[in-house]
């Protein structure tokens, strides 16, 4: 009987029953569904990098002999050593892109092996090639076609014998300035030692090492320091390796995110339930009293009432559940699906799924387990009698001369507000919460903006960059300054150290020109200074540097460490590691070789010494197809403030509305008009979404703060909130407010006033 | 032994630091089968004795014995097993659940008390047969107050508690419920007990007990109590 009297009180209190289930059903909808998207990517690609044996460490060098191979299996903590020649070449093809070839010593490949897509398996084969999948969709290249390369000049022919992918090019990139992979552009491939022209000695340049699983990587890296010497001049472990790093950062940046959103959601379910369950208990005061004196235990009364949390909870706890994990992680993944190669996209439940629906089922029944339980406490003749008024005292804010000269109006809403304190809170965090995920999601499209005008308009200032190839001449490289008054610069990829911390950056050496500027802190320009380096300001902070200390670097490719001094720190977005001009550069004994020139003028055609021309519109694009996840998430954010706002709103508005009925009937029987009766509703709303307003909106800033804080470490933002978004931030917000108040004040019209005042129940 | 011993039974409540004595020494016995009235001008006290009869608040001091069991060291469980053992009881503004059906309110009896009676021949007894299905809201008050009853008789308990029962109803309706009160003590001989400040009752008690001020003044034994029915209201 008691189970029919929840459904029927279920039914006559529908809203707030269903902002219940909404509220726990969004929290955990969300959670769920970021956390099985991360969390299938991170299974997908743990099984990935295992079945394919992905190295554990790379050293990278020259020549390395069969006796330095065999020296470093001695080692007990290495399990497995494989040779590998990697270098890249140009596919004749249209657009000459470039290709990543990998020469493999030996029978088969063991260490990074490729996962085969279609065609045959990898072989020891003089004349085949296992072809990057997305690269040869990309040119519509099949199994059994032939490919023609262009190994720095020596042409040579083979036979495409398998299409594979590779957990070494989960994120492949090309050029400095690509964030996004171009299939057409880049691809890598993979062939047998014996693939490679017989003339030239086998030159393997990479050990790819794998490690006896729970030996410490540091301590291999330094024996293999000790018996390689200066063979070696790059060690790589997963977590400096590009690919392997970008992928982790991602998965750990939608981690972040899918632990903070569901928790703004979860609060605001307790606090609705809460609300919701003290208001239902007090109405329901007599029937709790005549339950009582019938003779129902207090276990039984308890517990009819906790199923209210408890049903509805656990309804939206299960649906959050099963919906999110279907619906969420598909969105994610189209984005991704772009960026990254991996062999599937599919979610996963997250343990901590499980925990989190758990969770909420357990506050939610505890929120209308806490009202009850003080009803309970009275005996059922006092249950029995209406609820007395609560004393009321003159608190010191009345007594005021002040309070004296405020009107009826607001002496009426402070008090309510100061007298209803639970339900003044509520609505204060749930406008709060709403201003802050407003501000959170367009400022955060503002700092995108932002960010974009900083690299692409205030740094990076030329029109068109123009790649050169690797063996251009002096005289052909002055040619193109004077053709296209171009400024050269080199750019490539170095190791920095400093103290124990070893991070991998970018190089970019220029003349000073109007081309391409530098920003220090605080993004005013700055001049490169003409001896030591300038140091990226995340990559400083990251390694614990300032101006003044030395740090050790040197160019991939080369072994040549040198130490510097910072002697300025300059902040970019794109791209964090050492800037130099051309003088300070050319002091520590290095040579200018230029890997691109910049231009003002817009150059669309390629000739031999410019392998390619991206105009700076080109980069833009690439780079905004890299932050559509901020995209996606800012509409997330925008709907979930609405959402917030109106549920909250709403259900603070039946509340208040019933609570006050007899109140609000006095009135109108003393003869006040409605319209004086709404304006004190809708004045009481107008205090607190302005309060709420005012704590959102810094709440907004850390919570971009917090976003942005899990970005790559590649990538650094600043804060930017235009005046316009604080301004849609507050007006969103009281917009939603005034609808809801608007709704609820024009119920007093029909505000049955004899019915009101009528006695008990 | 009397059904109902109360001996010496005071209540004092706290009202905002000031003692206020409700009920002062009360003594008094109902004997089992007797219908019997606890009469008194508003504010004499009889609805603590009768808060404390039905097991629904704590005595201060003294004693209350119902068929020999003393229940005034009960503790809360105790008592809430007393109430859906003896007690029915019939309120002033018969606290239905709103939500139920007069059926499921009656039925609902048999989630407190497993051999509770059947609820649809306890409405037909009571006169509502024809109304098993309406909610309390389309019912009328004396309906409303039948159905109250048969919630308190589904039970089967050995005391019937009403509290002013007619209060709430006009004098023609509040005959019909009292004439119904009173059959079930001659019929079924339950001890019932009616809580009122209508002295006109009296005539139809086995039993006036007269409360003013928290303090028994007089206890009448009525050897001819007439129908309710006869009674001049």
């Amino acid at each position: 009987m008691l189970f029919r009297k929840m459904q029927r009180d279920m039914r006559q209190n529908r809203a707030q029953f269903i902002s219940i289930f909404l509220m726990s059903f969004l929290g955990v909808f969300i959670y769920a569904g970021i956390n099985a998207e991360w969390f299938g990517l991170r299974t997908t690609i743990d099984r990935y990098y295992q079945e394919t044996n992905l190295a554990d460490v790379w050293v990278i060098g020259s020549s390395f002999t069969a006796a330095d191979r065999d020296r470093l299996l001695i080692g007990s903590a290495i399990a497995d050593v494989e040779r590998r020649l990697t270098f890249d070449g140009t596919a004749l093809l249209e657009g000459n892109p470039l290709l990543t070839l990998n020469f493999i010593e030996g029978e088969g490949n063991r260490i990074s092996t490729s996962k085969k897509i279609s065609g045959a398996d990898f072989a020891h084969d003089p004349d085949g090639l296992w072809l990057d999948q997305n690269f040869a969709e990309a040119h519509n290249l099949h199994i059994g076609d032939q490919l023609q390369l262009s190994l720095s000049g020596l042409i040579i022919t083979k036979e495409i014998r398998g299409l594979v992918i590779n957990p070494e090019y989960v994120y492949a990139v090309s050029g400095n300035s690509d964030l996004v992979p171009d299939h057409q552009q880049y691809g890598f491939a993979f062939l047998s030692e014996q693939a490679f022209p017989k003339m030239i000695p086998m030159p393997y340049n990479q050990l790819l090492l794998t490690i006896v699983a729970e030996e410490n990587v540091s301590a291999v890296e330094d024996f293999i320091k000790a018996e390689l010497g200066e063979k070696c001049s790059v060690i790589l472990t997963r977590e400096s390796h590009g690919s392997y790093q970008m992928f982790d950062a991602e998965i750990e940046q939608h981690r972040a995110m899918g632990s903070v959103f569901p928790i703004a959601f979860l609060a605001i379910a307790v606090l609705t339930i809460l609300t919701t369950m003290t208001r239902m208990v007090n109405n329901q005061r007599i029937q709790i009293g005549t339950l009582k004196a019938i003779g129902f235990k207090d276990r039984q009364i308890l517990f009819h009432y906790v199923s209210y949390g408890l049903w509805l909870s656990l309804l939206g706890a299960i649906a959050g559940t099963l919906v999110g994990p279907l619906v969420l992680p598909p969105i994610f993944f189209d984005m991704n699906k772009s960026i990254y190669v991996i062999p599937e996209w599919k979610a996963a439940i997250a343990p901590s799924i499980v925990i989190m629906a758990v969770v909420t089922v357990v506050l939610c029944t505890l929120a209308a387990l806490l009202p009850c339980r003080a009803v309970l406490k009275e005996t059922a003749a006092q249950a029995l009698r209406p609820k007395a008024p609560r004393t009321m005292r003159q608190n010191r804010m009345e007594r005021t001369v002040l309070w004296h000269r405020l009107g009826f109006n607001a002496q009426w809403n402070l008090r309510d507000i100061t007298r209803h304190k639970l339900r003044s809170m509520m609505a204060l965090v749930g406008v709060a919460g709403c201003t802050m995920l407003l501000v959170c999601a367009f400022g955060l499209s503002d700092s995108i903006v932002d960010m974009t005008a900083w690299q692409y308009e205030e740094l990076y200032r030329f029109e068109t960059k123009l790649m050169l190839t690797e063996d251009i001449t002096a005289e052909q490289l002055q040619e193109l300054v004077d053709k296209y008054q171009a400024v050269p610069i080199l750019e490539s990829y170095i190791e920095i150290m400093a103290g124990s911390i070893r991070e991998t950056g970018a190089l970019l050496v220029s003349d000073e020109t109007e081309l391409i500027r530098y920003t220090d802190v605080n993004r005013r320009y700055i001049d490169l200074p003409d001896e030591g380096v300038a140091l990226s300001y995340k990559l400083a902070k990251v390694l614990g540097v300032d101006v003044g200390d030395s740090i050790s670097w040197h160019i991939f490719g080369s072994d040549k460490w040198v130490k510097t001094k910072v002697t300025a720190i300059h902040r970019i977005p794109i791209g964090q590691g050492l800037a130099m001009s051309r003088s300070a550069f050319e002091k520590l004994s290095f040579e200018m070789r230029p890997t691109a020139a910049l231009t003002a003028l817009k150059v669309d055609s390629t000739s031999g010494t410019i392998t390619a021309a991206f105009s700076i519109d080109a980069l833009v694009e690439n780079y905004q197809e890299f932050t559509k996840l901020m995209t996606i998430m800012t509409i997330v954010l925008i709907l979930g403030a609405v959402v917030l706002a109106l549920v909250v709103l709403y259900n603070l508005g039946v509340l208040s509305f019933v609570e006050r009925q007899r109140e609000l009937a006095t009135l109108k029987v003393l003869g006040f008009r409605t319209k004086k009766i709404r304006s004190l509703l809708i004045s009481q709303n107008f205090w607190l979404t302005g309060a709420g307003v005012i704590f959102g909106i810094p709440a907004g800033y850390l919570l971009i703060g917090f976003i942005l804080g899990t970005l790559p470490s590649s990538m650094d933002m600043m804060i930017a909130v235009e005046p316009l978004t604080m301004i849609i931030g507050a007006v969103g917000t009281f917009l939603v407010s005034f609808l809801v108040s608007l709704m609820f004040s024009k119920k007093v019209q029909t505000l049955d006033m004899v019915g009101s005042l009528k006695g008990v129940e | 032994m009397s059904a109902i011993v109360f001996d010496q039974v005071s209540k004092e409540y706290d009202v905002g630091g000031k003692k206020l004595v409700a009920a002062n020494a009360v003594s008094f016995t109902i004997e089992e089968g007797e219908f019997a009235v606890i009469l008194g001008p508003s504010g004499a006290g009889k609805s603590t004795v009768l808060n404390l009869l039905g097991g629904m608040d704590y005595a201060s001091s003294g004693r209350i014995i119902i068929n020999g069991n003393n229940i005034t060291n009960y503790n809360d469980e105790q008592l809430a097993d007393y109430r859906a053992k003896y007690i029915g009881f019939v309120f002033q503004f018969y606290n239905l659940i709103p939500t139920l059906t007069a059926l499921e309110n009656v039925a609902l009896i048999k989630d407190v008390v497993p051999n509770a009676l059947d609820a649809a021949r306890t409405l037909q007894s009571v006169g509502l047969g024809e109304h098993l299905h309406k909610f309390p809201s389309q019912l009328s008050g004396g309906e409303q107050q039948r159905v109250s009853i048969a919630r308190a008789v589904a039970k089967n308990p050995a005391l019937l508690l009403c509290d002013e029962p007619t209060g709430a109803l006009d004098s023609a309706t509040g005959v019909v419920i009292l004439d119904l009160l009173q059959r079930m003590s001659k019929e079924q001989g339950k001890t019932v007990v009616i809580v009122t400040h209508n002295a006109a009752l009296a005539q139809a008690a086995d039993k006036v007990i007269r409360l003013k001020d928290g303090r028994v003044i007089d206890v009448t034994l009525n050897p001819t109590p007439l129908a309710v029915n006869e009674v001049n209201w």
